[in-house]
């Protein structure tokens, strides 16, 4: 008995046995050199991020970029990549003209949109996924006491920092429960020029605060409840 | 002696130490007790150990099974008696799987935020995303969010340091998705897709 396939019969029992096409999988790109970096004035105008892919398949990578500070005309990145099959690849990234002024960009990092179908009934909800790295390039302050605004608030052991100046600081934080006793690890601490300020949460016995920066510069605080 | 000087990078300690034995007239018992080093002194050497530790930020969506999740349907059925309101829907869940390892600052510390993208929840309709971490590490603290047409976006969770979440299923903060309404502010017109993106960024 011979069996004869052909017709809707045959093109669906050929469709069932064709591979899927491949459908790109949302979040299968990933940072592996961090979320943020700084550069500072006096270095290189040049840096990377680098993303891994971790499907079987090439995958297309959209870059997007917002301003955080300055211009987004001084800084250059591709705004699409394809990553090879379960490979990083370095993303160059330059910061052109530099100057002695504080920049600063967000690069958002996300697969292309999927195609989705319109739903009939009730809602449907799609989701997306990305990574925003952000990079900044400028001067570190030298000196700090010009630059910074501290505020403690004491029921809460927090300390709230922000930068007024136009210079970057970077420093590491040591709270203390009495003078050279620490009450905590070392918090590192980095201010962008002109941002909201950052809460830095404490230690319950924290009495003292130590600040030092990359030069040395120290700045400390006594945490009271009259601390402001 | 000579293999302590060496792993400690201080030749120049060891040299003070021959001398000193020298000085006391113990030449044959020096000789004897280095014999063994000299013989293995073509083999010792230096070896430097680089460390390189990836700055890791990944993140996907799966759902109960461990599959990857982008779409959740809601869909109102109508009452089954007339008179009746338009009965509340069983929240949705998804788990959110990452693994993070944090640098210095500023990139110390993460956080997950969400945001309508695309669509738009009707006036009256209200989506509330409710996390709960799990995973080894820290996972950071984790805050539901309530999306409406006029509030589009927030911070689901901060403080995230190094961490992970796993990756099987069941694995990862799990993400449970209210929709909360009243009939009198539905429009079937209305029904659509509402695109919700997640983002990962340093805090």
């Amino acid at each position: 008995m011979a069996i004869r396939i052909g017709g809707r019969f045959g093109a669906l029992l050929l469709f069932a046995f064709l591979p899927l096409p491949f459908t790109p999988i949302h979040g299968q790109v990933s940072v592996q050199n961090g979320l943020a970096q700084f550069l500072t004035c006096d270095g290189p105008t040049q840096g990377e991020i680098i993303l891994q892919n971790q499907l079987e398949t090439p995958l297309t990578v959209l870059l997007e970029i917002d301003t955080l500070l300055g211009s987004k005309t001084l800084f250059r990145i591709p705004s699409e990549i394809t990553l090879p099959p379960i490979g990083r690849i370095s993303v160059p990234y330059t910061w052109i003209r530099p100057d002695s002024m504080p920049h600063g960009v967000c690069v958002f990092i996300s697969c292309p949109p999927k195609q989705i179908s319109t739903t009939a009934e009730g809602w449907a909800i799609h989701t997306q996924l990305r990574f925003a790295v952000k990079l900044y390039r400028g001067c570190l302050s030298e000196q700090p006491e010009d630059i910074i605004r501290v505020n403690a608030q004491f029921g809460s052991h927090t300390l709230s920092w922000q930068n007024v100046g136009d210079r970057f600081w970077k420093a590491s934080v040591l709270p203390m429960a009495h003078v050279g006793e620490p009450s905590g690890p070392d918090i590192s601490l980095f201010l962008v020029p002109h941002m909201p300020s950052v809460a830095m949460q404490l230690p319950q016995n924290t009495q003292f605060v130590l600040a030092t920066d990359e030069w040395g510069r120290q700045l400390g605080f006594r945490f009271t409840e009259y601390a402001h | 002696m000579f293999a302590y000087a060496l792993a400690k990078g201080n030749l120049f300690h060891f040299n003070i130490q021959l001398m000193h034995i020298f000085k006391q007239g113990n030449t044959p018992l020096f000789i004897a007790a280095c014999f063994p080093f000299f013989l293995n002194a073509q083999n010792t050497g230096n070896q430097d150990l680089d460390f390189v530790i990836d700055e890791t930020a990944m993140l996907r969506l799966v759902d109960a099974n461990g599959s990857p999740a982008s779409m959740l349907n809601f869909h109102l059925l109508g009452p089954v008696v007339p008179g009746q309101g338009v009965p509340s829907i069983q929240a949705q869940s998804s788990y959110l799987q990452y693994t993070s390892v944090k640098g210095a600052s500023p990139d110390d510390t993460r956080q997950i935020d969400v945001e309508i993208v695309g669509g738009a929840l009707p006036s009256g309709v209200q989506l509330t995303v409710s996390p709960s971490l799990n995973g080894t590490g820290t996972m950071g603290t984790g805050s539901p969010i309530t999306l409406t047409s006029g509030n589009l976006h927030g911070t689901l969770i901060t403080g995230i340091k190094s961490a992970y979440t796993g990756d099987g299923p069941g694995d990862g903060a799990l993400l449970t998705y209210a929709l909360n309404f009243a009939t009198q502010n539905l429009d079937a017109a209305t029904s659509g897709i509402v695109t919700l993106r997640y983002t990962l960024s340093n805090s």
